[in-house]
């Protein structure tokens, strides 16, 4: 935090203070409701808190596009699938929240070391030192360079942080942003194969057939095709998702 | 700067005030004489069974908003790209053609697999 | 038009075609197969136009001089159409075919980058950074594309039989790898944040699917959720790391960032905090002991064929990334980051020869004798020499040949079993089959680091540049492990040519394409063992970075 404040224009009155102080204690809270909460519907409802007033935070950094995108992808579109997947396993499985004590002491263990190294980090000792980018850091020396990103990012003042986005993706973020295209390739097959539907009957013949046709020859036929189609749908008779009636 | 949000944040405050003040006010002006059957919950005349698991959604949902969400990051990303367009020329348009293409493929392939049906 | 008159225009990357060359080829052949997927009947639909297509365009780039890509294209539009025509009704043959030949194209995609671009003439290696720095065509990432490439070709014909015994739903299984290996090479070349973080995500979500693609096993089930929901938590962890780097530094760009890291203005602490919590995200996807947990369940649950390509070619993509990330972004902090690593390295190699002891699956034990190599080849990473770093290259190549020929004989006998090779199973199969326990045998060796093969060739070499960069007791607990491992990998040997097997152990199936897969892999082992000169001198060169 300090090391952005640093970076910021200081022009920003304590308005900005203010809502910056406002947006973080309601995102702690929410945070931590998340994961107090015994009733899930009543965690993703935090959650979707959460999320908003982390959209509150981009727009004090000046950043509305991302904001916006925030509220849009995670308190929209992410939401849905946090509540389709809680409706999914059923509003009343509580017991999927049971952690015994062993991993309750480990987990917080784990998120307070966390949480110390970086407040460590931050407001130890070395709170002073300016970043690379501060307003004090020294000048670079031949050879050196001297801070990148930040600096570049508050001199845009139009389009809402959108076209410096826009101008740093498509020109230095070319080649991961193509990469991105595969990801959601993925993402796609993925979605598509594992979270098939599952509801169909197996059909015995066909995975009789194919148990003789396998048998016969190791290097015959692949499950291309109407075969493995109903091979499939056998693995649905017996699948963990076979649960899933009266929707 | 954040001046501008007013607007905004004043939206917010009517809105929330609204929706409160509804609750409220109907809660206080409304008339109010309860009775059993009233309050009991209504399902074809019968009494509701206790514990029936029929809040539960089909998978299917969840595959939709799996690949809604996939192409809505796609939307995002053509939002910067249509505010710069001007300034990259040919390359941008490139860029995106390619970005567009492959998530094409990946569409295609999605209704040759049948994700969009549903039964 | 409106693209005329716009005033300012943007500085656009040039677009350095060759630099991702082999990446360009096989997306390109993972969508078409995607397609062909889909097809079914109509596959001609799909492959005509794509061969006219690849055609047309490798007749232009030979016509403009550009002659090996311009053949490769040329190659593998003729080979799609021909493979629809040789195998009509058999997808996965297409499919297979298709992948193996856009995987051959790109291991000649990386030769031709070496020889037109990368080479000096002399044997060296002359690093370029291309598309505005977003990528490094250096020696890791030659290293990694052979490793990778390599890896995928020799997975695809051990994996058809078997992928079709077990009846998975195969249509998507060569896409699904030809997309993950995309990710792994773009790993190797990834030279700023961003990339880095992309890349490793479109080879994790890919693992992830063919992971549970066994759809009526639940262990593989279990492996791909546990592996998806641990690996999104390092992912997580990995993200936060790089903000907190480019908080300190201001920048996303490796070399940057090494250029910055040293300077007095930085915040060191933040950006090793950074790099703390990046190397927790990383050594998950390589398998480093304090960040192991999922590889055994994953291991033995997913699909052979992917524990293999799994084994093999993530961690030399992992380790491209480390390598990158500590040498070229990070030598500044190496008094703070390489004991901590060292660390990390003795546990994975002791307590990963420990554990394999114990085992009675294959699969598992395979799986800690991996967590083991991780710390073998973070040797190299913490020597933080040239010789270390072409060490690190190199025995992940060699373990990758070596895991992929046991991996392999694995499938021969589990193909038969249907279902898990624990160790009961091998017992006298030197006299019922003698060429898959032979093999197995060569493997194993190989993994433990006995002199006639490629396993031997690559401790020794990482094993001397710790000791010149003065680890003498990290070198010391890697001999320590390999001896223990060495008597676990030997008693799998007795196991099989000293005991009597049971009369109606079915003997291990063989295919041809397992048989080729198992022997190409076999012959690497002996061949990178007798004469590694060759690929050494590449190793050497290949210290040569984008810094």
């Amino acid at each position: 935090m300090t090391l952005l404040a640093q970076v910021a224009p200081t022009a920003g009155g304590t308005a900005e203070v203010v809502v910056f102080w406002v947006f973080a204690v309601i995102a702690l809270g929410s945070a931590i409701a998340v994961i107090s909460l015994r009733n899930v519907v009543h965690g993703a409802v935090m959650l979707v808190l959460n999320f908003l007033s982390i959209g509150g935070l981009f727009l004090t950094l000046e950043s509305a596009f991302l904001s916006v995108i925030q509220v849009l992808v995670y308190g929209g579109a992410i939401m849905v699938l946090f509540l389709f997947v809680i409706m999914l396993l059923g509003v009343d499985r509580d017991d999927l929240l049971q952690a015994d004590l062993r991993t309750r002491v480990l987990a917080i263990a784990g998120g307070a070391l966390l949480a110390g190294a970086v407040l460590f980090a931050f407001v130890g000792p070395y709170t002073s030192e300016a970043s690379v980018c501060g307003p004090d850091a020294p000048a670079p020396g031949p050879g050196e360079v001297a801070c990148a990103g930040l600096a570049e990012a508050y001199d845009e003042d139009d389009g809402a942080g959108a076209r410096f986005l826009g101008r740093s993706l498509f020109t230095t973020y070319t080649y991961p942003f193509e990469l991105a295209a595969l990801l959601l390739t993925v993402a796609t097959i993925g979605a598509v194969i594992l979270a098939r539907r599952r509801d169909l009957e197996p059909e015995d013949e066909d995975l009789a057939d194919l148990d003789a046709a396998a048998a016969d020859d190791l290097d015959g036929d692949d499950l291309d095709g109407a075969s493995g189609a109903a091979a499939e749908r056998h693995v649905a008779g017996d699948g963990p998702g076979t649960t899933e009636r009266g929707g | 700067m954040l001046a501008e949000y007013l607007p905004i944040l004043l939206l917010f405050l009517v809105a929330s005030a609204f929706a409160v003040g509804s609750v409220a006010v109907s809660s206080l002006v409304g008339p109010r004489q309860p009775n059993p059957t009233k309050l009991s919950a209504y399902e074809s005349g019968n009494e509701p069974l206790a514990d029936v698991p029929g809040t539960r959604f089909s998978v299917k949902f969840y595959m939709v908003a799996m690949l809604f969400l996939i192409f809505d990051i796609e939307a995002v990303f053509l939002y910067p790209w249509a505010l710069v367009f001007r300034e990259l020329g040919w390359f941008g348009l490139g860029q995106m053609a390619l970005f567009v293409g492959i998530l094409g493929v990946a569409f295609i392939y999605e209704i040759g697999r049948g994700g969009l049906e549903w039964d | 038009m409106v693209l005329a008159q716009d005033a300012t225009t943007l500085d656009v990357p040039d677009v350095a075609w060759s630099s991702f060359a082999p990446e360009l080829l096989l997306t390109a052949a993972a969508l078409v197969l995607l397609l062909v997927a889909i097809a079914r009947g109509r596959q001609l639909l799909v492959a005509a136009p794509t061969g006219v297509v690849a055609v047309g365009l490798g007749v232009w780039l030979v016509s403009t001089d550009v002659v090996v890509p311009g053949a490769v294209a040329i190659v593998w539009g003729l080979a799609l159409p021909a493979a629809v025509f040789a195998f009509p009704h058999r997808g996965s043959l297409v499919q297979a075919w298709g992948a193996g030949v856009a995987l051959a194209g790109a291991l000649v995609l990386t030769g031709w980058q070496f020889v037109t671009v990368l080479g000096d003439g002399a044997g060296g290696m002359t690093p370029q950074s291309a598309l505005a720095g977003a990528l490094a065509n250096d020696g890791i990432a030659f290293f990694t594309r052979i490793t990778v490439y390599l890896t995928a070709l020799i997975v695809l014909p051990l994996g058809y039989g078997y992928l079709r015994d077990r009846r998975i739903n195969r249509a998507e299984v060569e896409p699904l790898l030809l997309l993950a290996v995309v990710g792994m090479a773009a790993l190797g070349t990834a030279n700023d944040l961003i990339t880095l973080f992309v890349a490793l995500e479109v080879l994790s979500l890919a693992l992830y699917v063919l992971t549970g693609l066994a759809r009526r096993d639940r262990r593989s089930q279990e492996a791909s959720l546990k592996y998806f929901v641990m690996g999104a938590v390092a992912s997580a962890i990995l993200l936060y790391g790089m903000a907190l780097m480019y908080v300190a530094t201001g920048s996303l760009s490796l070399p940057t960032i090494g250029s910055v890291v040293a300077l007095a203005g930085t915040n060191q602490l933040v950006s090793a905090l950074g790099l703390a919590l990046v190397t927790v995200g990383i050594g998950f996807k390589v398998a480093l002991v304090p960040f192991h947990l999922w590889t055994p369940d994953v291991y033995q649950g997913a699909p052979t064929n992917i524990t293999a390509f799994m084994a093999a070619a993530t961690k030399a993509a992992g380790f491209a990334a480390v390598l990158r990330l500590y040498l070229v972004a990070f030598p500044g902090l190496q008094g703070l980051w390489a004991p901590v690593l060292a660390v990390l390295a003795a546990a994975s190699m002791l307590y990963g020869a420990y554990v394999a002891l114990v085992q009675r699956d294959l699969k598992r034990m395979l799986a800690y004798s991996s967590i083991t190599h991780a710390g073998y080849a973070t040797i190299g990473v913490v020597a933080v020499t040239d010789a270390g770093l072409s060490g690190t290259l190199w025995y992940l190549l060699t373990y990758a040949v070596s895991t992929l020929g046991a991996f392999g004989c694995v499938i021969a006998i589990e193909r038969r079993r249907r279902g898990e090779v624990a160790l009961v199973d091998l017992r006298g199969l030197g006299r019922t089959s003698p060429a898959v326990a032979g093999i197995l045998a060569l493997c194993l060796l190989s993994l433990a680091g006995m002199p006639p093969t490629a396993g031997f060739v690559g401790k020794f070499v990482v094993f001397q540049a710790g000791i010149e960069a003065g680890w003498t007791w990290l070198v010391v607990i890697g001999v320590l492990s390999s001896i223990v491992a060495a008597f676990f990998y030997l008693r799998i040997a007795g196991v099989m040519f000293l005991e009597t097997a049971d009369d109606d152990r079915p003997l291990p199936a063989s295919s041809l394409g397992l048989t080729t897969g198992i022997a190409v892999s076999a012959t690497l082992v002996v061949f990178l063992g007798v004469q590694p000169q060759a690929f050494l001198h590449l190793a050497d060169a290949a210290a040569a970075l984008v810094r």
